[in-house]
């Protein structure tokens, strides 16, 4: 147990380390820590189930050890920036003013094509049009536009837009009543039993989806077999 | 701060049972051993029936206590205990001294491993 845990204390950093040290190129869409956690947890928990001879201990003191390191690292990254960017790294600029940063590129070990590849996914061609394109610590690429190349806003238009964008709540999914949903938007049965009388409906259990917004706008999809 | 005191809390947890069980481990295997090389001795004088009712006394005593020992080591190294007190209960049968001796050493090198194997040690843990 003391050597199981000690073990998977040391790989935790090893394998850190070593993440952080491939590059951001490698990493995909996690951060270094969720991507270590991911790699060795998975593992972890197939050894013990597979193989009866080893105890389930064996298996269960270095998931548990993982979780709790993993979560010491959360809270000291939210504690301090240095620590933050000491596991997870910087944001690194690759193009700046429509202008590639070879040594940037180098660094990350990011190839041309990759970066080209990557400006055609978020539909640019045109490497001129690129204000700035930063290679975020969790791999991804955000791309900014120069403004004259980006979509127009109605703020930049100079118009006057009404906020009509309300997070609709679900209230009724697939036949069952989120109860807590509706105490949340302050409706109750009584106001519910009206919208689906409205609609035709008898009871929620004909009902797929009913949802509701901050303005009152309220969505209703029946079941196709309940009518 | 709990964010920081519940992992920290479960880590020392578990590095404090980890190490308790270390020395749970040795604490049981040291007097078998001791019982052991007493029954190696009284074999090498002859007396077969205190030879054989020690390692049965001793293999009674590994025996109560094989479900924590299953929980906490690999199964391999206990069955390769169990082995050898069968064969040194029936080397004791025969009376056959050097292989019952023999046999009694290993035993208590094959315990002494699965006491290792859970003490932390630079030497288990590189």
């Amino acid at each position: 147990m003391a050597t199981a845990f000690m073990r998977t204390v040391l790989l935790y950093v090893i394998l850190i380390v070593g993440i952080r040290a491939m590059g951001k190129r490698q990493i995909g869409e996690l951060e270094p820590v969720e991507l270590v956690l991911m790699l060795l947890i998975s593992d972890l928990a197939a050894v013990p189930m597979q193989d009866f001879g080893i105890p389930l201990l064996n298996g269960a003191v270095p998931i548990v050890t993982l979780l709790a390191l993993s979560m010491l690292l959360s809270f000291f990254s939210m504690r301090s920036v240095r620590f933050h960017r000491l596991v997870c790294g910087n944001p690194t600029t690759l193009i700046r003013d429509g202008v590639i940063r070879q040594d940037a590129l180098r660094r990350n070990r990011f190839t041309l094509d990759e970066l080209l590849d990557e400006l055609r996914a978020q539909g640019v061609t045109d490497l001129t049009t690129v204000k700035y394109a930063v290679l975020e610590t969790n791999g991804q690429l955000s791309v900014l536009l120069y403004p004259d190349e980006a979509p127009l806003t109605a703020k930049q238009l100079g118009r006057a837009v009404e906020d009509d964008v309300f997070l609709p709540v679900v209230l009724i999914n697939d036949g069952r009543v989120l109860r807590r949903a509706l105490r949340d938007v302050q409706r109750d049965e009584a106001w519910l039993d009206g919208v689906l009388r409205a609609r035709g409906f008898s009871s929620a259990r004909e009902v797929l989806l009913l949802t509701v917004d901050d303005a009152g706008t309220v969505l209703c999809v029946g079941k196709e077999d309940a009518r | 701060m709990k964010y920081f005191v519940v992992p920290a809390a479960v880590l020392a947890l578990l590095l404090g049972v980890s190490l308790w069980n270390a020395a749970a481990v040795g604490a049981a295997v040291e007097p078998w051993c001791e019982a052991l090389s007493e029954a190696s001795d009284r074999a090498a004088r002859e007396d077969w029936d205190e030879a054989a009712r020690t390692v049965r006394e001793t293999q009674r005593s590994w025996e109560e206590r094989q479900v924590y020992f299953h929980i906490v080591t690999a199964h391999d190294e206990l069955e390769a205990a169990d082995a050898l007190f069968e064969a040194a209960e029936s080397f004791a049968a025969e009376r056959d001294a050097a292989e019952f001796r023999a046999c009694v050493a290993q035993l208590a090198a094959q315990l002494r491993v699965v006491a290792e194997m859970q003490r932390l040690s630079a030497k288990n843990v590189l």
